[in-house]
């Protein structure tokens, strides 16, 4: 049995031949041997058979049942079965001649009658095996293909800075730029390590939370820029996590997500509390105050969405996102399990 | 002339490089700064404001609530860095609309615009179409602004020139007819059952025969509801 055959058909096959073996003895039986004899020589007969049949795996490679030859192939499958069917006979009377008063010889039609049927059995199976197999293959090639035009998207969809956060950021450095000259020359630094950061960043598959932790504070300290004293960070962060691998900007869009939903709709602002623990599995939890009175602002969930389908891509579906709107704070809890992290 | 002005802006920054490029232009006064929706609108009830300098995107109340808001119409300037608002912000008669960051020759041409009453530019074209509904209703209550975010509104009555909001039992008044209402809003949410009623859909508990073809919608808190011919064509709509 080729090694590509998977293990349960082999099973099968084998499996296949119990009652196969049994119905040879039954007929042994029936057409007047002993039952001791038909069992101890019509069991054992079929055990190289049953090998010998499994060679049709292959001739079910070799000959699809598809094309032009179809004629072709049926003639050589019906001579190999006859071919089979007289082996096993032959093989048969070879036994008859080593035990004698087995009487097999007797029996040979049969037995040949019964090989080349259960040679085109076994060539049936492996048809059917194969045709499995194939389907089998198309659908892990397609499921594949879609795994990697779903990644594609999501890869284009993770750069997805907010254009509005980028104007407000340029109109702070303008207003900066003649009451204090040094403060608007930071603010540009800051805003062109964020942007080479998370285009460096999200060109690659997996940064560490370290990486990912540095472009949030970047982001913050231009934010904090803007918002002054309305805005406050309270971070938690376990120093064991930090080697772990995270998908790039998983994170940093629902930091900002915090600020432009949260912070900035509030006149005294409010703490973004950022949260990573590990025991061993990963939590990270972002959480922001909420006006009461806005409401859930169009777009903030098809984001969410986006950043659960990337962290299941990622750490597998083990990991969960967990959503808590409260009347007055927002919170989003990434759940990821130990061994995947 | 003096245009006495004033700037709304959350971000202190945004205020500050306002201010400063308005010192090019000395007929322009600024009576006042205002760092949310509220403050503007009583600014204005209070101050003889000629020109509003309004942000869209602040706390408390948005760039259009507060001029939804005002006792009389002022003329407006939106400033923001939200290019999708500009067809609104035509719509609500601006007189013109700043990207942030702007340039002091483009708020001279926008205060040009209030000396000679000039149409606005014609942006829509490079606009992008805002479709969004309204996800909160703001209105006056004598002297308080009361804002009822569209989950809390179980269902709409027009009465004469007004609609009556009706949210956890109670009811406010604002001067709207029920069809602009119902334009703004999220028709997924909001369906129009009646000539005189919009009910919120996830309050509708039942819909009851009342006589031959005459439907009745109860609500979760019990009120009743009349429903029209094509109100319920509508609904057997949405609800399949």
């Amino acid at each position: 049995m080729p090694g590509s055959f998977t293990r349960r058909a082999r099973i099968a096959y084998y499996l296949a031949w119990l009652p196969m073996a049994a119905l040879v003895a039954v007929v042994l039986h029936l057409r007047g041997m002993p039952w001791s004899l038909a069992l101890s020589i019509g069991l054992p007969l079929c055990i190289p058979f049953a090998l010998v049949c499994g060679s049709s795996y292959y001739m079910a490679r070799a000959m699809p049942l598809r094309g032009s030859h179809l004629a072709q192939v049926l003639t050589s499958l019906l001579a190999a079965s006859v071919l089979t069917g007289g082996l096993w006979a032959a093989l048969a009377l070879a036994i008859a001649y080593l035990v004698p008063g087995s009487h097999l010889v007797d029996q040979l039609g049969v037995l040949f009658g019964m090989g080349v049927g259960y040679f085109v059995l076994s060539l049936i199976f492996h048809y059917l095996i194969l045709a499995m197999e194939e389907t089998r293959r198309m659908e892990d090639l397609e499921r594949e293909a879609r795994v990697l035009a779903r990644e594609a998207e999501l890869r284009a969809l993770k750069f997805q800075t907010n254009p509005h956060f980028l104007f407000n950021s340029l109109n702070a450095i303008a207003a900066l730029t003649s009451t204090s000259p040094d403060q608007a020359r930071r603010m540009c630094q800051l805003l062109s390590s964020f942007l080479r950061d998370s285009l460096r960043l999200s060109d690659r598959r997996s940064i560490t939370i370290r990486e990912e932790l540095s472009l949030i504070r970047t982001y913050l300290d231009i934010e904090l820029v803007r918002f002054a004293d309305r805005l406050t960070i309270d971070e938690h962060v376990d120093e064991s996590c930090l080697g772990d691998p995270i998908p790039p900007l998983l994170l940093q869009p629902l930091v900002e997500n915090a600020v432009k939903h949260g912070i900035s709709m509030l006149e005294e602002g409010g703490a973004i509390e950022l949260t990573l623990k590990k025991d061993p599995d990963l939590t990270i939890s972002i959480e922001n105050p909420l006006d009461p009175a806005s409401s859930s602002p169009p777009g903030t969930s098809r984001g969410l969405a986006i950043v659960e389908e990337r962290l299941v891509a990622f750490y597998g579906k083990h990991a969960r996102m967990v959503v808590h709107r409260r009347s007055d704070s927002f919170q989003v809890i990434l759940e990821i399990p130990g061994d995947a992290a | 002339m003096t245009i006495r002005a004033i700037i709304v802006d959350d971000e202190p920054l945004a205020r500050q490089y306002l201010r400063e490029l308005l010192e090019g232009h000395p007929e322009v006064e600024v009576l006042a700064e205002c760092r949310n929706g509220f403050e503007a609108v009583k600014a204005v009830s209070e101050l003889p404001v000629d020109l509003l300098f309004l942000d869209i995107q602040m706390p408390k109340l948005d760039g259009f609530e507060v001029l939804e808001l005002l006792d009389r119409p002022v003329p407006t300037i939106f400033v923001t860095a939200y290019d999708e608002y500009a067809v609104r912000a035509f719509d609500a008669h601006a007189l013109d609309y700043l990207l942030k960051p702007y340039t002091k020759e483009r708020l001279a041409e926008a205060i040009s615009r209030f000396h000679h009453k000039a149409p606005p530019p014609d942006i829509r074209s490079s606009a992008r179409p805002e479709s969004t509904y309204v996800t909160r209703i703001v209105m006056k209550d004598g002297p308080d602004i009361v804002i009822i975010p569209d989950h809390d509104i179980d269902y709409i009555q027009a009465e004469d020139d007004y609609v009556s909001i009706h949210t956890k039992g109670k009811s406010f008044l604002k001067h709207q007819t029920l069809a602009s209402l119902e334009e703004s809003l999220d028709p997924a949410h909001f369906i129009r059952i009646h000539r005189s009623a919009i009910a919120r859909l996830d309050r509708i508990k039942r819909i009851e025969l009342l006589t031959k073809d005459r439907y009745i919608a109860i609500l979760v808190d019990g009120t009743t509801l009349p429903i029209s011919r094509s109100g319920h064509r509508r609904l057997k709509g949405l609800l399949g």
